[in-house]
Parts: structure tokens; C-alpha cells; sequence
């Protein structure tokens, strides 16, 4: 017993200790820019393949080894060097909601990238020869390996702590964080000591990747692994703060180790657990160390006045064509397309009823792809049961499943957190759902749920069959379409104007004599159910359900989508699978290009057009009208625009 | 007759800081007290706790004879407390019609009145004619269509003012209410506070930096300082009292 602990131990210091190079970057970043970069973990899966190129799967010496460690961080830190010009300059006075979604749109890109460069193979690293053997300690065996990188946790801990603290470099990096305004004025050069700092985030990013690269199976998913462990370690250890990041790391490793000790049917849920335990606990303790000033912080979507009732009769006779297009598709369009047709219309009413918290209520929550799932299972797992019978039934059990279980984790979780904390907590809670479903036999582990039926819909008085899929594409489009109009219905009356109140200024709104934390846990209980209803409506269409389902990356989808066709409009999320949809089949042949494509088209509509595209048509029109009435209108169009 | 608002011992701090040391206050109906103090002194924090965005930790506040120390924010709205802030607060992506209406609708729903049926998600012809007069009693009716981000600082504070009316209150809070506006906006909002509270009968409660506001507007001053009421009384008493003079008013007693 006693060596498994020590062995657990000394396993989990590693694992810590390669969890904080990673957080290392994460949390300077943060302090620095008050950018929480989603896409550091690409970074240092790009370090881990340069490294891989330079030295193959078995490096010859330790010194090839390091230098293509070194190697891995330059090239890493130059690619930053762009990034922090290109992208993180722009994002700086954005609301934090937007700079979550860039940095996750440029992750995208670059996963993608890799992708495209390096392949999907799978391959194993061992390590260099002089540190490839075990040490014994009594009955105790330590790889040497693992002392080595716990090694070089502490020396990199030690050379920032100094850095940072003591100095000149590091006071100055201070004052910058605390007031950059500031330090202008005291004659220090801003933006460079900025871009030092960053480079240097980033050489750590890519160094580390090409030295935790043995032992590692070297994949594009290595990013994700490492990147979720690496946010919690920042954002338990105190965002922006090196030395919580480096003890959170350490409790985290050996949480993790512990976990797959003590409860090794459940691997790596103890780690997500032990963060939303803290998040409930300290909601704001977590942020309290100098986050960006909500006051300042602006809207990214600063709508452009636009007078769209002019262009109501247009619209709606497009809306109302495109809908009889779509809604025709089994009679001209081939199958393939239809069934993605069907896929995009439960995407479009997934996407809607995330943008119902986002752009009506403000709120940002990054795991909604656990409601997506928790329909998706419910309702195959059902008519497995009933052998596609009372399909209605089982439709109208999994929204009200979905709404209780909204109704549980909002009155928690939305009460408690807003901003980075509630988009962090509602992203582990359902990481920890997805590795419950993918541990759980009877869910069908990581092989899911398949052989789903299609159901017949008992209507009472006749019974349709939905077995075929033209017919099944039917009922997707009227349920779908019904939902659609109902939450449009919602936004738009009375409920609808207190969120949006409540998304504009919630002070405001509370002096209203209105209960915001209600109706916010309101909002979400109605954006739970019909994402959950969305869910179930999947799972007979494809006919699988697996635990990919609650993905974080189906969690994406929806802002996504919102975002490309305009979080400021009930219909841009449609407007945004829509062009998704396209776009991802466009690009479908090569591993790797659709993440690009939409990565990098999400990335430039982030920075350039936070409105979308129903933004950009706006804007258009008004630059069109302000060409022919003068300078004034340019004016305001330029102040509406972060 | 009970006191509109009565205050005892009210003690805050932050952290280990008292911001408001065991402070003492009654308020009669349709007076106007205006709150003075240099900055850091704890008027909005005064104000704060009387609207209930922060909890005191010792003392006691009541309103109209009812106990309300511990009552959320958004309840004592429905009790008649009204507020607007230092920086305005409104909604800026909506119309300026936009915003009355939600203040409308608010206060039908805090009176138990049902917003339209099934169909009638629009605002009621009722509630959008209520908002008009709103905008118009603070001047603002013709500019119903605009966006309310793109109003000046000095026409924010007043359709502020409009969001906290249109709920009827019965006390109203302003927190600076002329800060940062132009000496000529300055005489508009007092001349706009005095119309209001005499046609509404209004008690009003306000903390201000300007002198000539103060005077011009109150019945009433109390003067706190390092959280602690030093003086209270009409204008007349406060110019006289030494302790006022020696640690705030200053030079400005004699210009004033
Ligand atoms: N949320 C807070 N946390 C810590 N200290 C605060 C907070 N709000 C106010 N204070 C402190 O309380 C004191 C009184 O502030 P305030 O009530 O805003 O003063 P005034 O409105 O009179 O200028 C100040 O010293 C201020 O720094
Ligand atoms: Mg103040």
C-alpha cells in the first residue's frame, strides 16, 4: 500500500509539475493582457511536433533532445510574437465573453493546422537514453523521466518567481499589470515590455512542449489534455498569479493521481470536481486579484443603428422562401444533404437556445453541450426501451429533464458566478458529465448508444411513421421551426426586454424592483430544456448517441454559430449555421481544413466584425447612406465600432 | 408621524476599514436632505445600504415603520425606494422610449398586473403612452427613437432620473446627481429635481459636491466625515457650525 501511495506520489508531482509549464504561460498571459488564451495549449502541441520533427520518436542524446526543445520554443515563440501583434492587441478593451471565443476560434486554427502538417497518427516518444532508465528507492520505482520533469517544474518556477519579483524586469511587468496607463507616463516603453512578456509566455509554451514530449503519446488531441488541466490550475490558483498556478498544479497532479488509485473507473473526474468544489466556494475569491473593470470593459457588440422595420417585408418574405427551400430539400435535394440539412436545423435550435443566455441575457456559458447530450441519451435510450413508441412522450420527458436539471445547476451555478467564472464552472461541470457518461458501463462507455430506432409519432387520433428519413426531416423542420418562433416569441415580448435589461445593465435592472437572479436562473432553465429537446431530437436521426456528445467542442458549435451571423440578433444564430454548414462541407475533404477555414474565418469575424454578419450588412447599408449625407453618420458608425 | 426612513447605529466596514461608524439619521416625509462629505467619507456607502446593495453589520434601518435591513435590493424597490448613481445607469442599446417602457412595465408587474396575453408581446398602448410622459416630464420626448448610449452625459443623468420616477417612488436617492455636468446643465437639473419633487411630493435623498446645489435644493444637510455624521441641520446651522467648518466646508462656507 505504502509504495503505490509513494509511487502515486511521486507520478503526481510530475504530472503537476507538466501541468504548471503549461499554466505557467496561461497565467502570465492573463496577468499581463487579461487574456485567458484557450489557444496556449496549441501552442505547446505545436512545440511538442517541432520537437517531434527535429528528433523523431527516440532521440540519440540528450543534448539533441534539449536543443530541440529549444528550437520548438523559438520557433513557438515567434508564431507568438504574431499572435500577440495580429490578434491580442485587437482584443484588449473587449468584453470578455469575445476574447474567450477568439482565443478558442484561434486554438481551432491551430489544431487545425497541425492537423493538416503533422497528420492524425498517433505516436510514441520514449526519452533520451540518459534519462530513460528507473531509480529504486527501497520498493519504490521512479522513472527518471519523471524526476526530470519535476526538476524542471521547480527550476521553471524558480526563474519566474525571481523574474517576476525580483527583478527590474518584473517590477516593471507589475506596475504594467496593475496600470498600464500609468507606466505610460512613467516613461517606460509599454508595448514592449508587453511583448517581451509575451514572446516569453509563449518560448515556455513551445519549450515545454518538445521536453514533456516523451512518455506522451503525441496526437492533435494532446492540446485539449493538457489545456483544460492548465485553466484549472490557473483559475484555482488565482488568475494571473504564478504562484497559485504553480501550487494548484502540484494539488491538482496529485489529485489526479490519487484519482486513478483510488477511483480508477472514473479517471480524471476527482480533478474537475475538486475545481467546481472551489468555484462554489470562492466565486469571486478567484477573481478577486485585480480582474478587468467591468465598468470598462466594452461590449464588443455595439450594434450599429440600423432601422431594420424598413427592411421587415424583405426579410420576412427571404426568411419565409428560404424556409420552403429548406423545407422542400427531400424532393430536390440527395440524400447526404438532407441528412445534413437535418443535422443543421437541431444545430440552428441549439445554437438559438444558447444565444437566448448570451445575446439576450449576457450570460456565456461554455457547456451546453451537457443538456445536448443529456437529450441525446434520453431520448435513445427511451425509445430503445419503447421500441420507437410514445415518441412524443419521450420527447417531452427529456425537456423536462432538461429543465430540472438547468433548474439544479443554474440555481448554483448562476447565482453564484458570472463572466470568466461561470463560463469556466459550466465548461468543468460538463467535462465531468462527459467523463461520467464515458466511465459508465451502462451508458455504453466510449462506444455510446447505437442502434437507436426510428420512432412512429402517436398522434391519437393517426399515427405517423417517422422511419424514413424524408419523413423524419419533415418533423425535424416543424419541431424545430415551432421551437424557433416560440423562443422568438419569448425574446420578443415582455420576458425578452427584462433579460435583455438584465444583459445591458443589471444594476439598472435590480432597481427596477426586479429579481435578476431569477429571471437569469429563468433564462437558463428555458435555454436547458429546448437544448436538451435539441438533443433528443438527434439521437433518432443519427441514430448513435456517445459520450462525444458533451464535448466541449459541441459546446462551441453554438457560439460559433451565433457569432458568425450576429449575437445581436434573434436569427443570426440561424443565419450562422446556415453558413457553417456550408462552409464545414466545403471544406470537408482534408483532416484539419475545416478547423482552419473555421477557425480563422471565426478569429477575423471576433476581431473585425464582433456583429456579425447580419452586423456587417447593417453596416454596410449605414456607411452607404452616410456616403450620401455626409460626415456625421461616419462618425457614429466609427464610435459604434470596438 | 413616523419618519419616511429612520436609521440606527448603521456600522460598515471593508475588511478590517469601518466606512460607516454607528450612523444616526431620520428622514421626514417630502423633505429634501442632501448628504455632503469629502470624497472617501461613505455617502454612497450610506446610500448603498439604505438600497440595500450592501449589508450593514450592526444598526438597524427602517422605512415607513417597517424593518428593511436585510431586505434585498429589488423588494425595497416595490417599498418606494428609488435611485439613480454617481456614473448614470440606463439602457444603452435600447430607445429611449425602450428604456421607459421597461420602467412601466416593471412597475405594473411589481403591482401584481399582468403584462398582455399570449399575442400582445408588444407593450401595451397604456404602458407606451405612460413611458411618452415620462420622457417628456424630464424633457427628453423628442429623442424617444434614439439609442440612449448616444446622449450626453448630462441627458443619461436625466433619462436616469425618468427609469426611477416611472416606478413611483416614494423616496428618491441621488448619488452626485450633477457630477461632471456643465454649471448650465447644472441649474437645468436642479431646476428639474425641484419640478419633480413638487409635483410628485417626493422625499429626496442626494449626495452632492457642488455647493450651490446643495443649498439650492435641500431643507436639510448632514455632513459626514471618516464615516460619521458631524453635523445635521438646515442650511443656516451647517454654515455656523465650527466642527463643519474646521474639517470640510472650508473657504467654500464664505463663497457660498
Ligand atoms: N467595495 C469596496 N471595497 C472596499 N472599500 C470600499 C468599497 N467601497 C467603498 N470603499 C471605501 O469606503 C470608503 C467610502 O467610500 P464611498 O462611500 O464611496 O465614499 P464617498 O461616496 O463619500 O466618496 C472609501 O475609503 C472607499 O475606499
Ligand atoms: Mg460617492
Amino acid at each position: 500500500m505504502l509504495d503505490q501511495v509513494l509511487f502515486a506520489l511521486a507520478n503526481g508531482l510530475a504530472t503537476g509539475m507538466a501541468v504548471f509549464l503549461v499554466a505557467a504561460g496561461v497565467t502570465l498571459i492573463f496577468g499581463l493582457l487579461r487574456i485567458l488564451n484557450f489557444a496556449q495549449g496549441s501552442f505547446f502541441m505545436l512545440g511538442a511536433y517541432v520537437a517531434f520533427s527535429i528528433m523523431g520518436p527516440s532521440a540519440s542524446s540528450i543534448w539533441v533532445f534539449l536543443l530541440a526543445a529549444l528550437v520548438s520554443g523559438v520557433v513557438v515563440a515567434v508564431l507568438g510574437l504574431v499572435t500577440d501583434m495580429v490578434v491580442f492587441r485587437r482584443l484588449r478593451n473587449y468584453d470578455e465573453a469575445y476574447t474567450l471565443i477568439a482565443t478558442f476560434a484561434l486554438m481551432m486554427l491551430l489544431d487545425g493546422l497541425i492537423k493538416l502538417i503533422w497528420g492524425l497518427n498517433y505516436h510514441s516518444i520514449s526519452p533520451p537514453p540518459s534519462l530513460g532508465g528507473v531509480l529504486m528507492f527501497g520498493p519504490v520505482i521512479v522513472p527518471i523521466f519523471s524526476l526530470f520533469i519535476i526538476g524542471l517544474g521547480i527550476l521553471v518556477f524558480i526563474i519566474l518567481e525571481f523574474a517576476i519579483h525580483r527583478l527590474w524586469i518584473g517590477k516593471i511587468v507589475q506596475a504594467l499589470a496593475h496600470d498600464q496607463w500609468m507606466s505610460g507616463f512613467v516613461g517606460i516603453n509599454v508595448p514592449l515590455m508587453l511583448t517581451l512578456t509575451v514572446v516569453a509566455a509563449f518560448f515556455l509554451a513551445g519549450a515545454a512542449g518538445g521536453l514533456l514530449l516523451p512518455n506522451q503519446s503525441l496526437s492533435p488531441t494532446l492540446s485539449h489534455a493538457f489545456l483544460l488541466q492548465a485553466f484549472i490550475a490557473v483559475i484555482i490558483g488565482g488568475l494571473g498569479n504564478i504562484r497559485g498556478a504553480f501550487m494548484a498544479a502540484l494539488v491538482l497532479g496529485l489529485v489526479e493521481s490519487l484519482n486513478a488509485v483510488v477511483l480508477p473507473d472514473q479517471p480524471g473526474v476527482a480533478m474537475y470536481v475538486v475545481m467546481v468544489a472551489f468555484m462554489l466556494w470562492r466565486p469571486a475569491g478567484l477573481l478577486s486579484a485585480g480582474t478587468v473593470d467591468h465598468a470598462t470593459s466594452q461590449h464588443a457588440a455595439a450594434s450599429v443603428p440600423i432601422d431594420w422595420a424598413r427592411y421587415r417585408t424583405m426579410l420576412t418574405v427571404a426568411g419565409i422562401a428560404g424556409a420552403i427551400g429548406v423545407a422542400a430539400m427531400p424532393l430536390w435535394a440527395n440524400p447526404g444533404t438532407v441528412f445534413l440539412a437535418g443535422v443543421a436545423l437541431i444545430a440552428a435550435l441549439f445554437a438559438l437556445s444558447w444565444n437566448l443566455l448570451f445575446g439576450t441575457t449576457g450570460l456565456a456559458t461554455f457547456g451546453h453541450a451537457a443538456f445536448f447530450a443529456i437529450g441525446c441519451y434520453a431520448s435513445g435510450l427511451m425509445l430503445k426501451a419503447t421500441g420507437g413508441q410514445w415518441f412524443l412522450v419521450v420527447l417531452i420527458a427529456a425537456a423536462l429533464i432538461g429543465a430540472v436539471v438547468a433548474a439544479i445547476v443554474g440555481s448554483v451555478a448562476i447565482r453564484r458566478t458570472t463572466g470568466i467564472a461561470l463560463a469556466i464552472l459550466t465548461l468543468a461541470l460538463s467535462e465531468i458529465m462527459r467523463l461520467l457518461i464515458s466511465s459508465s458501463a451502462s451508458l455504453g462507455r466510449d462506444d455510446g448508444v447505437s442502434g437507436i430506432p426510428r420512432p412512429d409519432l402517436d398522434l391519437g387520433f393517426t399515427t405517423l411513421s417517422l422511419q424514413s428519413t424524408q419523413n423524419y426531416f419533415w418533423f425535424l423542420f416543424v419541431v424545430c421551426g415551432a421551437m424557433a418562433l416560440g423562443l422568438w416569441w419569448l425574446s420578443a415580448g415582455p420576458l425578452g426586454r427584462v433579460l435583455r435589461a438584465v444583459k445591458q445593465d443589471a444594476e439598472r435592472t435590480s432597481f427596477l424592483g426586479i429579481n435578476i437572479g431569477r429571471y437569469r436562473l429563468v433564462a437558463f432553465i428555458i435555454s436547458g430544456s429546448v437544448a436538451t429537446l435539441a438533443g433528443a431530437l438527434q439521437a433518432p436521426w443519427v441514430q448513435i448517441v456517445t459520450p462525444e456528445a458533451a464535448n466541449y467542442l459541441v459546446s462551441m458549435q453554438p457560439m460559433l454559430s451565433t457569432l458568425l451571423g450576429g449575437a445581436a440578433f434573434f436569427w443570426g444564430p440561424v443565419v450562422g449555421t446556415v453558413l457553417f454548414f456550408i462552409l464545414a462541407e466545403a471544406t470537408r475533404a482534408l483532416a484539419g481544413l475545416s478547423e482552419v477555414v473555421t477557425g480563422g474565418v471565426l478569429l477575423l469575424l471576433v476581431m473585425l466584425a464582433p456583429d456579425g454578419v447580419l452586423g456587417i450588412i447593417g453596416r454596410l447599408r449605414l456607411r452607404k447612406r452616410a456616403a450620401s449625407q455626409g460626415p456625421k453618420l461616419e462618425f457614429v458608425a466609427k464610435e459604434a465600432r470596438p | 408621524m413616523t419618519p419616511v426612513l429612520n436609521v440606527e447605529n448603521l456600522y460598515k466596514s471593508y475588511g478590517a476599514i469601518p466606512v460607516l461608524k454607528d450612523v444616526n439619521l431620520a428622514v421626514a416625509d417630502r423633505e429634501t436632505l442632501a448628504i455632503i462629505g469629502p470624497n472617501g467619507a461613505g455617502k454612497t456607502t450610506l446610500f448603498r445600504t439604505l438600497t440595500g446593495e450592501v449589508l450593514p453589520e450592526k444598526g438597524r434601518i427602517e422605512a415607513f415603520g417597517e424593518d428593511i435591513t436585510r431586505m434585498p435590493a429589488a423588494r425595497r424597490v416595490a417599498r418606494g425606494f428609488g435611485r439613480t448613481f454617481q456614473v448614470a445607469r440606463i439602457f444603452p442599446d435600447t430607445t429611449l422610449l425602450g428604456n421607459l417602457v421597461l420602467a412601466v412595465e416593471a412597475r405594473k408587474r411589481n403591482a401584481g398586473e399582468r403584462l398582455g396575453g399570449l399575442f400582445h408581446y408588444k407593450p401595451s398602448a397604456d404602458t407606451l403612452a405612460n413611458a411618452e410622459q415620462w420622457l417628456a416630464a424630464v424633457g427628453l420626448g423628442a429623442r424617444r427613437d434614439m439609442e440612449a448610449r448616444f446622449l450626453s452625459h448630462g441627458d443619461k443623468k436625466r433619462l436616469e432620473m425618468a427609469l426611477a420616477l416611472a416606478l413611483g417612488p416614494k423616496v428618491l436617492m441621488m448619488d452626485e446627481p450633477t457630477a461632471g455636468m456643465s454649471p448650465s446643465d447644472r441649474v437645468e437639473m436642479v431646476a428639474l429635481v425641484k419640478q419633480i419633487r413638487d409635483r410628485f411630493g417626493v422625499t429626496v435623498l442626494l449626495t452632492e459636491h457642488d455647493m450651490d446645489v446643495v443649498f439650492g435644493l435641500s431643507n436639510r444637510i448632514m455632513v459626514l466625515n471618516y464615516g460619521q455624521v458631524i453635523a445635521i441641520g438646515t442650511g443656516e446651522e451647517i454654515r455656523a457650525n465650527q466642527a463643519v467648518r474646521d474639517v470640510y466646508l472650508g473657504h467654500e462656507v464664505q463663497h457660498a
